[in-house]
């Protein structure tokens, strides 16, 4: 019987965003289908909805003919369902056989487990898949790309019907990725449904057969594989208004001088950073997730301890201890982690606002809440926050509108911020506030503040930085002015040893 | 902008429903004994019943705010209790130096407690638990199970009962009431009380905005400690007995009266109005149940019901938030995406 999975016309929706709206496709057995989309275009919902973790409020899953609804993940497992997420669901003081028999543990009839069948199966497994890994280590023990493996193990021990792969390549080398590229095949070859999702162009050409391709929470189309190529992909994921978003922004023309100048920063994660940052300058870190670009900034930033190096900022040699002395002096951090390290979500957004002024909004050791709401109400102006009043808990705010929260309690009125550090500033919000996060960030180039831009979406960053520095592994890996920076530079320099160039 | 919304916001809020079961319960007792619960004496007596849990409660409030706990509060209060009382029997110290003394112990036993919190990283709640389980022993070794009896001190007798107002109005009642106010205005209109609640609500985030939130954790901790102590000091005036364990369970009615008055236990969220109220709910229960003449020992298990039944309103009440917000945030959300389809 041919197997298959049919979503049809699922919605979604979480507190600030419509999540998904009218999905609708159908994913046969024996072909690997692709999921792809930009971030926030809905992937991770689905992917949900399919594994049983959230409900959605509308449209309903069939699988094989029969009308789905799973309340709990465990269910999803019983109808044959695995989803293998990026963060992995594993035990890791168990061993790999324990792990990978977690739903189901054979045992006799007294409750005692059957060790030594639970070893024999898993062998088995574990040769079938060609890996040589002991059945009886703990998983945490294991490199991250056999944890990957484990987990696949497990779904194929289940023998799911349907398996799908969030990103399963971003941990693992290029062997490492023949070998998964090889039981996706074997997977097809038996029949099964396989959904595939994945940022990286290449593998999907190389793995899949069918794509489907998500925007802003719709399906944007669904196409085969054969027929198709990279670019017209790009833009269907991308859609057309892209180049005039980046086209329509009203950029600073004038640089000023040298304004914060890194020489050989060293820490324990990154070694030897030099670069200069002028006044009106937006100065983009590209790099690979986990190329140091992060630490940098938090270094600068006096989180992390600089072992050696200097840092100055208008000709000044400064070394910050602390995040308030570099706040003082004028640098200030928008992390990487909106929810966990940027925005303090249970307080307002005037408390959000005002939390690195709090002596400049007080008379002695009390707070002057008019003072306090006229720099809110100031600022949620000035950045068109969709909100009834300041009051407002940020938790429930949309994730565009706490991002521009947190853009204002950087630049209020109040703050003497000369360099801003923006790390992923766009992550997880939708297209329209990307828009105005860009034009913000040349509004205050336009100030004569220097920005320093992460992010690890390369358009952006090709777009929106006059100059771009590459990092790798700790290290600067090159420096690309905007008109020598393609997306194939910048890539060559984020994967290849500098030697390259 | 003040208009019909305030006033439903009002009747939803937590406040009010604290204020309503203060009201009923009150009703609800006088009813049941005929009138004796709103003797003044009586009233004088509700209050009475509040000041040692005052103590602990504004102490456990304003550390819960920060995202911590302090379990110990009980045990270092006792123990502070147990110094005052050696101090004044067995010591030539003036006695206003062993109220001093005592106090200073309590935020000492604070500091140790700030530092194996921030020093050492162990949950407070461990952290905690061995500080007051040591505490607890070395009292108990201090001054053995039957207690201390300290007699003819003139500052002890003059704090554990002195009443103003014709025996209406003891001293310890203004005391408990003054730190009510005193630190309710620190949290709500201070630089220092919103450096609480931003630390509380989320450390990381707080750090990354300029605060020292180990600089405040030690701060809450000490003071915690303090206010402990002088709960303990004030159980020793008032009963002029010291024991090893003497005010360990009010610690809980403090945790209760924070928990109910809306303090979050993540952080970050409630004040001391509510903190007071839910006090009020407490204190105005225990007496009722004493005043009808119930074991006094059984409050404990209305201390439970309450704190379920005052939760149970604060979920339901959520959800309804919740729910609001999500039909909010659909309608915002939904225009952009008819225009592009």
């Amino acid at each position: 019987m041919e197997q298959y999975v049919e979503f049809r016309g699922i919605g979604k929706a979480f507190p600030g965003v419509q999540a998904l709206k009218d999905v609708s496709f159908r994913m046969n057995g024996g072909r690997v289908t692709a999921l792809i989309g930009e971030n926030g275009a809905g992937k991770s919902t689905l992917l949900k909805i399919l594994s049983g973790d959230i409900a959605p409020d509308e449209g309903e899953l069939i699988i094989n003919g029969e009308r789905k609804r799973f309340s709990h993940p465990n269910e999803a497992i019983k109808t044959g369902v695995s989803v293998i997420y990026q963060e992995r669901q594993l035990i890791p003081a168990l061993s790999v056989m324990e792990n990978i028999f977690l739903d189901d543990l054979p045992c006799n009839r007294a409750g005692i487990l059957k060790l030594k069948e639970i070893r024999r199966q898993t062998r088995e497994i574990i040769d079938g898949f060609g890996l040589s890994i002991d059945p009886a280590i703990p998983v945490a023990r294991l490199p991250v790309a056999y944890q990957q493996m484990v987990e696949i193990m497990k779904a194929y021990r289940r023998n799911s019907r349907v398996i799908a792969f969030d990103e399963p390549t971003a941990p693992l080398t290029d062997a490492e990725i023949s070998v998964l590229f090889k039981l996706i095949a074997g997977l097809r070859d038996e029949g099964k449904v396989v959904l595939y999702v994945s940022h990286r162009m290449a593998e999907i050409f190389q793995v899949t057969d069918d794509i489907v391709i998500m925007k802003d929470g719709r399906l944007a189309e669904t196409r085969e594989t054969a027929e198709t190529d990279e670019r017209s992909l790009i833009s269907a994921m991308v859609g057309r208004d892209v180049g005039d978003t980046y086209s329509r922004l009203s950029r600073n023309d004038k640089l000023g001088d040298v304004l914060l100048e890194v020489s050989g920063l060293e820490t324990e994660r990154v070694h030897n950073v030099s670069f200069t940052l002028r006044r009106g300058e937006v100065l983009g870190f590209a790099g690979l997730v986990g190329a140091g670009r992060t630490e940098v900034m938090r270094a600068l930033f006096g989180v992390d301890k600089v072992l050696s190096g200097e840092i100055r900022l208008e000709g000044e040699t400064v070394s910050f201890t602390s995040p308030r002395r570099a706040i003082d002096a004028g640098v200030v951090l928008c992390p990487e982690d909106r929810k966990e390290q940027g925005l303090i979500l249970p307080r307002s957004i005037a408390e959000n606002i005002s939390s690195p002024v709090l002596k400049k909004v007080s008379r002695g050791a009390f707070i002057d809440r008019g003072a306090e709401k006229r720099l809110a109400d100031a600022a949620i102006e000035r950045y068109s926050i969709k909100t009834p009043t300041v009051e407002k808990i940020t938790y429930e705010l949309s994730g565009g509108n706490q991002q521009k929260v947190i853009l204002a309690r950087w630049t209020s009125d109040l703050m003497t911020t000369k360099v801003l550090i923006l790390d992923e500033p766009t992550k997880g919000i939708d297209v329209g506030a990307k828009a105005e996060v860009y034009q913000m960030v040349c509004d205050f180039a336009k100030e004569g503040k220097g920005v320093i831009f992460i992010s690890s979406e390369l358009t952006e960053v090709l777009s929106l930085c006059d100059r771009i520095v590459v990092m790798r592994e700790g290290y600067v890996n090159g420096e690309l002015t905007r008109e020598e920076a393609t997306e194939e530079s910048v890539l060559a320099l984020a994967m290849a040893d500098a030697g390259v160039m | 902008m003040k208009g019909g919304k305030t006033v439903r916001e009002f009747f939803t809020s937590k406040t009010f429903s604290l204020l309503l079961i203060v009201v009923v319960l009150m009703a609800l007792f006088t009813a049941l004994t005929d009138g004796a619960m709103v003797a003044p004496l009586n009233i004088r007596n509700i209050f009475k019943e509040m000041v040692i849990m005052s103590f602990l409660g504004v102490g456990a409030a304003i550390l819960m705010l920060s995202g911590d706990i302090d379990l110990s509060a009980g045990a270092i209060g006792s123990f502070a209790g147990c110094i005052l009382a050696l101090g004044l029997t067995e010591s030539e110290l003036p006695s206003w130096f062993c109220y001093v003394l005592a106090l200073l112990t309590g935020a000492a036993c604070g500091l140790v407690n700030a530092f194996l919190v921030n020093a050492l990283h162990f949950q407070s709640f461990i952290a905690t638990l061995c500080t007051s389980s040591v505490l607890g022993g070395t009292g108990f070794m201090l001054i053995g199970g039957q207690g201390l009896k300290v007699k003819g001190v003139a500052l002890l007798n003059w704090l554990g009962d002195t009443k103003l107002l014709d025996g209406l109005l003891p001293v310890t009642v203004i005391i408990s009431l003054a730190f009510i106010v005193v630190y309710g205005v620190i949290l709500a209109r201070t630089r220092f009380g919103r450096s609480i609640y931003l630390c509380g609500g989320n450390r990381n985030a707080a750090y990354l905005s300029g605060l020292y939130p180990t600089r405040l954790s030690y701060i809450l901790f000490m003071n915690s400690g303090f206010l402990a102590a002088i709960s303990g000091c004030v159980y020793v005036s008032q009963v002029k007995t010291a024991y090893a364990n003497s005010i360990t369970s009010y610690q809980f009615t403090g945790l209760t009266a924070s928990i109910l008055g809306g303090v979050s236990f993540m952080g970050g969220a409630g004040g001391m109005g509510g903190c007071f109220l839910g006090m009020l709910v407490l204190s105005v229960f225990y007496n009722g149940v004493t005043t009808m003449g119930i074991d006094y020992n059984y409050r404990t298990i209305f201390n439970g019901l309450l704190l379920v039944g005052g939760l149970s309103l604060d979920a339901v009440n959520a959800r309804r938030r919740v729910r609001q917000v999500l039909k909010q945030s659909l309608v915002a959300a939904s225009p952009p995406s008819e225009q592009e389809g």
